[in-house]
């Protein structure tokens, strides 16, 4: 009986739906994340009677066919990369693009991850770091007798040195743009990588055109929306039930065949 | 004396049928674009004894399930703040170009692709008014898509993105992953009305199914019990005929 394991399917992908839902909700609180989505695709379907078909020989055609559907499967879980609120932290270090763009990132391995989390603070050597201590690319060194670090929309990196009046500037940041955010792939700790979906990086100065500009002593919260998180999963757990009735069911309706002499 | 029993059969396999569909429908209840289905019964005329019987008086008929088609009613819009996800409003279809030719679908999920074209999940490249994919720059980064289509960013008009609606919308094979093929002639939309940052969802009311797999499944018990009913009737019948025959 297909509607069993149609059912199946349909449980398979509630069941991807509320994980999707419940790691929005777990990251709700992480700095610069950006909300996930599950979406959903009808799987292929079998012709009992093809439609377009000729039902006799006087060229006569059937206007709609028997077609059943087997199901569901998973397409995307793909990210909304829509504006999460800033938050005011003081720190001077903490920053947040508001617009499009992404903060580059130089790994370890030598590569370079992308991310909207702007907690940086300094390493050892007075480096602008992740907090995982990766470096913030372009490298921006603060020197060890700076005072008071400003940093304006356009990503410029001022200090005060002590005994000069004039600030004096010690780097620039600059932002990575993507043709498909949403091709991005995700490497866990807030990184992203760019890959073949997603295009090549374009980087330029925040507040150029087509870049966020940079907001200092702010970072950019998630943007779940846990009203919609929570209907959503209500949503899910509902859709889960309801096929989880089509299996009893179907199973009833098995045995009922059973039960026939 | 087989013909009852042929006749319940019949309703049985029509109503497993039934119930496939709507394990179908309900499968499907979160999928953007998807259209509920329904089955369409029709009788099958048995061969008829004496013709000139009152009409109706000597027909054996038999179910035969015909065809399945999809309602055509809208879905419920859900705001996904995605600037490339477009819901209609009203009649028509996205067109989208895929390795067999172009394909319709209301899920208007797209997505910008490394190569500059708007796609669907599978990659399949939306097509403008024109026929031609729809191209995005990088430097395109606020998009604006208006209701009647018209593409837009902040350095001028990008193309239009047209809707298309099939001659008879019944005439349309689903082929999974949301897309249908239209097995007839296919017209644009004259004034074609699209949201931007929303999707469709499915047609498909969860209430509406529940009630009518409980009508199948009661339908379902209820036929086969008549088919045991038969088998019990025939069985009594050969019993009594073999006890008349050792009295004798």
């Amino acid at each position: 009986m297909r509607s069993l394991d149609i059912a199946g399917t349909g449980m398979q992908a509630q069941q991807t739906n509320v994980e999707v839902i419940s790691n929005n909700i777990a990251n709700m609180t992480t700095t610069g994340f950006k909300r996930r989505r599950a979406e959903f695709q009808d799987l292929i379907y079998q012709n009992l009677r093809r439609v377009g078909s000729n039902s006799s020989d006087n060229g006569t055609v059937v206007p709609s066919g028997a077609q059943v559907g087997l199901g569901v499967k998973t397409a995307a879980i793909y990210r909304i990369h829509e504006q999460g609120n800033l938050q005011q932290t003081s720190n001077s270090l903490d920053m947040a693009i508001s617009g499009h763009g992404f903060f580059q990132i130089t790994l370890p391995s030598g590569d370079t991850a992308y991310t909207r989390d702007g907690t940086f603070s300094l390493s050892p050597s007075g480096e602008i770091v992740t907090a995982d201590g990766y470096a913030v690319a372009p490298g921006i060194t603060i020197p060890p007798n700076a005072r008071d670090v400003s940093i304006n929309a356009g990503g410029q990196v001022q200090v005060k040195i002590d005994g000069t009046t004039a600030p004096q500037t010690v780097g620039q940041l600059q932002l990575a743009g993507f043709a498909n955010e949403a091709g991005l792939e995700a490497q866990g700790d807030n990184l992203l990588m760019a890959s073949a979906a997603s295009g090549n990086a374009v980087t330029g100065n925040p507040g150029a055109p087509g870049f966020g500009s940079v907001m200092q002593g702010f970072i950019e919260t998630s943007n779940v929306n846990v009203v919609t998180e929570i209907t959503n999963l209500i949503t899910a757990q509902r859709a889960y039930e309801m096929n989880s009735r089509v299996i009893t069911t179907s199973d009833q309706m098995q045995s009922t065949l059973t039960n026939l002499r | 004396m087989e013909v009852p029993t042929y006749v319940a059969l019949s309703r049985l396999v029509a109503q497993q049928r039934s119930m496939e569909v709507t394990a179908t429908n309900l499968a499907n209840a979160s999928t953007p674009g998807f259209k509920a289905e329904r089955v369409l019964f029709s009788d099958w005329l048995g061969r008829q004894n004496q013709v000139d019987a009152v009409p109706g008086g000597r027909t054996v008929s038999y179910t035969q399930d015909r065809a399945t088609y999809r309602e055509q009613a809208a879905g419920p819009l859900t705001q996904t703040s995605n600037p490339f996800d477009l819901a209609v409003s009203g009649d028509g279809f996205f067109t989208v170009d895929t390795p067999r030719g172009p394909r319709l679908t209301r899920a208007g999920r797209f997505t910008p692709m490394a190569d500059g074209r708007v796609g669907d999940q599978d990659g399949n490249a939306l097509l403008d008014t024109m026929g031609k994919p729809l191209r995005i720059a990088a430097t395109d980064t606020r998009i604006t898509i208006n209701a009647d289509g018209s593409v837009a960013s902040e350095n001028g008009p990008l193309g239009r993105i047209g809707l298309v609606q099939p001659a008879d919308p019944a005439r349309m094979t689903a082929e999974g992953g949301r897309l249908l093929r239209a097995d007839g002639p296919t017209a644009p939309v004259p004034a074609p009305r699209m949201t931007q940052g929303a999707v469709e969802d499915s047609n498909v009311q969860p209430i509406l199914e529940m009630t009518r797999m409980m009508a199948d499944l009661r339908e379902f018990q209820f036929v086969s019990q008549f088919v045991q009913g038969e088998a019990d009737r025939q069985q009594n019948a050969i019993n009594k005929l073999t006890q008349t025959k050792a009295q004798g």
